[in-house]
């Protein structure tokens, strides 16, 4: 994730919402797909569901030097409904721009700007809470594989994988059918692309692409290609 | 090497007092897996089951993915008798921490006996690592006894990262480590007589490293270069990754051990391969639902 999607999620909650209130969550909220709570993609993550025995994960970074630097030390604590996330603002004033992940793709999305200098504890913003404007959560995603970037030539049981948005993490992968289709069901499509590596049906790498929305199906799913 | 020096001296053996130098002094079974968040979720009794069932036939498993240091397994089922748990922490950034952990035979019956030394590795160079990895100095000794050898096991567990670069970066940094290890000269401490490291120290990686080590033609890939133009090899190459379905997938569980420049520092590595899905093989799905995304990896290491 580049500095300037930090500034600009900063800049749109900036807008948004009265600062220096701690949120309960903040940005937009999105109704929630049935299938993020249900079966989505990934929330097998360790052998739980999405809102079970699993943690979910958050980062939080800012902008220094024009530079995204991420907080060393985040604690995470369950609540009667929910999570709390807690941590000490290593630049008083600043914005802050908290990522909570739930599956590897479903990510929440908020922005904070801790007062004071002192321990800073706030909701983790819950699923489906998106704070940049272009970024949406879908129900179901078709992501096409192809034998390269621009490519139609598609890449019949090719494994794709993608990382959830947060240093450290590991990829999640997932194999394409005889057409070279992977079903996703519950993605967030980030509006710079979400960042993929496919590789071969015997193993072996073969590119790394930004997927982008491409088009609707017949059965109104998001497509999105390698560009 | 080894076999045609050993057939070259056995017409002297009888006059030779001491053995060849490449003959094997230590072997140990290590088996390097990484567990998919370890410790969090409700699969941490099954990951043990499994853990244990390893451990019968195994004196070193080396854990990545562990999400505490506390050993998971001591809250749900007995730890294999002798055997010790060694967790380290790489920094992490956010509410995301991983450890590796590394379970040994120390005084098991019928195991290798292993004893961990507090001998610091040399120091990382900075910025290096998004997840550093972890280098323990061990003093391994033969299950029927007798004099041992020291040995350095490092975890690791390396970036994903967006794009393959950094992961080669990291390979790359890993295989600067791996030299510094061997050639490493530090006094052990609390070793009776004093002992000081002899610069060729043997060294073996173990680890997932979202990296497969050779492209399908054979070629090394570029993160493996400086390993193999060192003196180090590695193995296997084989796909360990699950898909959810229990499919294999990807290539990047690997050993990489020292060959080399000393006879002291080559390590002999036997049939490194990917552990068999139990019990009923594939898809391991059982495996990838209850334990983790990877099958591990196991191997047979001689210690000269």
């Amino acid at each position: 994730m580049h500095s300037t999607f930090v500034k600009a999620v900063a800049s749109v909650l900036t807008l948004a919402l009265p600062a220096f209130i701690p949120l309960r969550a903040s940005g937009a909220y999105f109704a929630l797909p049935a299938q993020c709570t249900q079966g989505a993609t990934g929330s097998d993550y360790g052998g739980d569901p999405l809102y079970g025995a699993f943690w979910p994960t958050v980062s939080i970074q800012y902008v220094q030097r024009n530079q995204n630097v991420y907080v060393p030390t985040v604690t995470l604590t369950p609540t009667a409904d929910g999570w709390n996330y807690a941590f000490i603002p290593p630049v008083s004033g600043e914005s802050y721009l908290v990522v909570a992940t739930y599956t590897p793709f479903l990510q929440s999305y908020a922005a904070v700007w801790p007062t004071s200098s002192g321990l800073f504890i706030a909701p983790l913003p819950p699923a489906g809470t998106i704070t940049h404007a272009a970024a949406s959560v879908v129900s179901s995603a078709t992501i096409q594989l192809t034998t390269a970037v621009g490519s139609n030539v598609p890449l019949p049981y090719g494994f794709l994988e993608m990382a959830p948005d947060f240093p450290g993490s590991s990829p999640y992968t997932l194999q394409a059918d005889a057409n070279g289709k992977v079903a996703i069901d519950c993605f967030t499509i980030l509006s710079g692309g979400n960042n993929g590596t496919v590789s071969t049906p015997d193993g072996y790498y073969a590119y790394d692409a930004s997927f982008s929305f491409s088009e609707t199906n017949a059965a109104g799913q998001a497509v999105l290609r390698a560009r | 090497m080894c076999r045609l020096l050993a057939s070259l001296l056995s017409f002297v053996l009888a006059v030779l007092i001491a053995p060849p130098a490449c003959a094997v002094a230590v072997t140990l079974n290590v088996v390097s897996v990484n567990l998919l968040h370890f410790g969090q979720g409700s699969t941490t009794a099954q990951k043990c089951a499994q853990l244990n069932a390893l451990a019968q036939t195994t004196d070193v498993i080396l854990i990545q993915e562990l999400m505490t240091s506390a050993y998971p397994c001591d809250a749900v089922v007995p730890r294999p008798a002798g055997f010790l748990w060694q967790p380290a922490l790489p920094p992490g950034q956010g509410s995301y921490t991983e450890y590796f952990g590394v379970l040994y035979a120390n005084t098991a019956a019928g195991h290798a006996r292993l004893a961990l030394t507090t001998t610091a590795p040399p120091t990382l160079a900075p910025n290096t690592f998004s997840r550093p990895p972890a280098a323990l100095l061990f003093y391994a000794s033969p299950a029927a006894g007798g004099a041992g050898r020291y040995v350095w096991l490092v975890n690791v567990h390396s970036i994903w990262g967006d794009v393959v670069g950094p992961r080669q970066q990291e390979a790359r940094a890993a295989a600067a480590f791996g030299i510094q290890l061997r050639s490493s000269t530090a006094m052990v401490p609390g070793s009776n007589p004093p002992y000081q490291l002899n610069g060729a120290t043997p060294v073996l990686f173990g680890g997932d490293w979202n990296l497969e080590t050779n492209r399908a033609n054979g070629s090394v890939n570029p993160g493996f270069s400086v390993f193999s133009a060192n003196q180090f090899a590695f193995a296997p190459n084989n796909q360990t990754s699950l898909t959810p379905p229990g499919n294999l997938s990807k290539r990047y569980d690997h050993f990489v051990y020292s060959t080399g420049p000393a006879a002291a520092a080559a390590l002999t590595v036997a049939t490194p391969q990917r552990l068999p899905c139990p019990p009923a093989g594939f898809p391991c799905q059982p495996w990838r639902n209850n334990v983790s995304d990877h099958l591990g990896i196991r191997t047979i290491v001689g210690i000269p």
